[in-house]
């Protein structure tokens, strides 16, 4: 696999801006599921989590997925290239950082990914631009159906599908809508937010998952329950409240705008002017700047650039990323130099 | 009407009313705590706050309220083996929180149902079936079976599994299956 190529454009689902894009980053839907009379992969012996591996291999290959989709077992693939699909969110972490026989499969749109041996033997998962709860949902039963087809799941009739982490027993299915809430967090409006996703049932987490902040104003928002609750009334509990949040963020973003909008017009291009001319960026920074823009170019006040053009950059300017498209290791200082170069190229001012 | 004293020594407030049962006959006392103790009968704080905890759990229970609070799980006091299908112990679950596979859901049920109410506030999946289990003929007993069980529940005064048992009917009974768009 080319990491360098994958690595110079964000997939599909991030470029191309769903409904509410701005300010719903991206829908994503998880199934976990594992394969009847093996062991979890936390458990499994080497020699039958190998073969295992292979037959999950073939299992995906007939399925014949209307997506065309490669498999990469993670073993033949080097560092760089697992660090930049954990980026894109077509691996997780854990299957990166884990150990033994275990691959991906995924098509060329990035839409849906496959994850084998990873805490769970199968892991579907399907990312949509924007605020896409249906459109995702039908489109990972679909697939869950087709694999299903050939991989006999563990299931039991009074557990549902069975998970090697209690949290996912069930429907296994989490789901996670990523939203940019900038005008929220600057308001600091965000203890509401938490309180009413807590109520029913859903967390709230930042950027970087679980236990971190809302780095760059992006927080992710997914349901906890997977048990005693049907997808259908998952999906609708989702369905209630980000619709809620959007109309709350967009209503402050109007407030800020008349109220406040010198303040906003100068955090807006006090974050163009760093990125135009600084020399070295950390990651936190440059998310930070680029929500600011993101928010500008939702207000109209950056009419030369696109949202699909800076959430490409959130995706590009990572550090494996980076790497990939310099085609060689740097240094964390080096990054940071890197960075800044492709994102002074990037925000020239005769280019916008 | 004076007020009552305790029937020990006669002279404090009695804190503490309980029966005796004397050969065959019942007796109400009402003694303070100095008589109390003297009597050997000393208040164990455990055994209150056991005892405590218990009465919140039924509440919860027949509330139907979210399991709150320091309230431990009953601890257990019988070894539990190690699951048959992957050897692991109820030990090795404990320290990361994951199972070995998937025998050890029926292995340690009833270690599981404690985990899955605290995790999820039930112990029942409801939702979407795989396809080669949908054939099966006896799921459409499913209500008739847990209704069964519910009884028995209730004949073994067994509360906490009764109140769950009719959660899990009431879910049944409004359970449609989820049209997501595929079939």
């Amino acid at each position: 696999m080319e990491s360098a190529d994958l690595a110079r454009h964000a997939g599909q689902w991030l470029r191309v801006p769903g409904p509410d894009s701005d300010v719903v980053l991206s829908t994503r839907i998880r199934l976990a599921r594992n394969v009847e009379g093996y062991a979890f992969p936390g458990r499994i012996a080497s020699a039958t989590r190998r073969k295992l591996e292979t037959q999950l291999r073939s299992w995906i290959e007939s399925a014949a997925l209307a997506d065309a989709v490669r498999y990469c077992n993670l073993l033949a693939l080097d560092d760089l290239t697992r660090q930049v699909l954990a980026e894109r969110h077509l691996v997780s972490r854990e299957l990166v950082n884990g150990d033994g026989d275990r691959g991906v499969s995924f098509a060329a749109s990035e839409f849906v990914s496959i994850m084998t041996n990873e805490e769970d033997h199968v892991r579907i998962q399907v990312i949509r631009s924007g605020q896409s709860l249906d459109e995702a949902m039908r489109h990972a039963v679909e697939v869950d159906r087709k694999l299903e087809g050939h991989i006999p799941y563990a299931w039991s009739e009074q557990y549902g599908y069975l998970t090697t982490c209690p949290t996912n027993v069930g429907t296994g299915l989490r789901i996670s809508v990523m939203m940019h809430v900038p005008a929220l967090v600057l308001m600091e409006q965000m203890d509401k937010v938490y309180q009413a996703a807590s109520k029913v049932g859903l967390t709230v987490r930042g950027f970087y998952g679980e236990g971190t902040k809302a780095i760059g104003d992006v927080i992710q928002i997914s349901n906890q329950q997977t048990l005693g609750r049907s997808e259908v009334k998952i999906l609708e509990t989702l369905g209630n409240i980000v619709p809620k949040i959007v109309e709350y963020e967009r209503g402050v973003r109007t407030h800020l705008v008349n109220e406040k909008r010198m303040v906003l017009e100068d955090r807006v291009w006090r974050s163009m002017g760093t990125l135009r001319y600084a020399r070295k960026l950390s990651s936190e920074e440059t998310l930070n700047l680029l929500s600011a823009v993101r928010l500008g170019v939702n207000l109209q006040l950056l009419p030369n650039l696109s949202v699909g053009e800076v959430n490409e950059l959130f995706v590009t300017t990572q550090p494996a990323h980076l790497q990939a498209q310099e085609g060689k290791r740097l240094e964390p200082e080096e990054r940071d130099v890197a960075r800044a170069t492709l994102l002074r190229e990037w925000f020239r001012p005769e280019s916008n | 009407m004076p007020a009552e004293l305790c029937e020990a020594c006669g002279e404090n407030p009695p804190t503490v009313h309980y029966v005796e049962v004397v050969g065959g006959e019942k007796r109400t006392r009402a003694v303070c705590d100095a008589c109390l103790s003297d009597k050997g009968f000393v208040i164990d704080p455990g055994v209150i706050k056991k005892a405590a905890d218990h009465l919140v759990e039924h509440m919860q229970d027949l509330l139907g309220g979210p399991e709150i609070g320091p309230f431990p799980a009953p601890s257990q006091p019988i070894a539990i083996s190690a699951c048959a299908g992957c050897g692991l112990s109820w030990d090795d679950f404990k320290e990361n929180s994951r199972f070995g596979c998937q025998e050890c859901y029926a292995h340690f049920q009833v270690e599981v149902d404690g985990v899955l109410e605290r995790l999820h506030g039930a112990t029942l999946h409801h939702g979407r079936i795989p396809k080669r289990m949908e054939e099966r003929p006896h799921r459409q007993d499913r209500s008739s079976d847990i209704r069964a069980e519910l009884d028995d529940a209730i004949r073994a005064e067994d509360y906490e599994r009764a109140a769950r048992l009719r959660d899990a009917l009431r879910t049944l009974g409004s359970n449609q299956e989820p049209d997501l768009g595929v079939s």
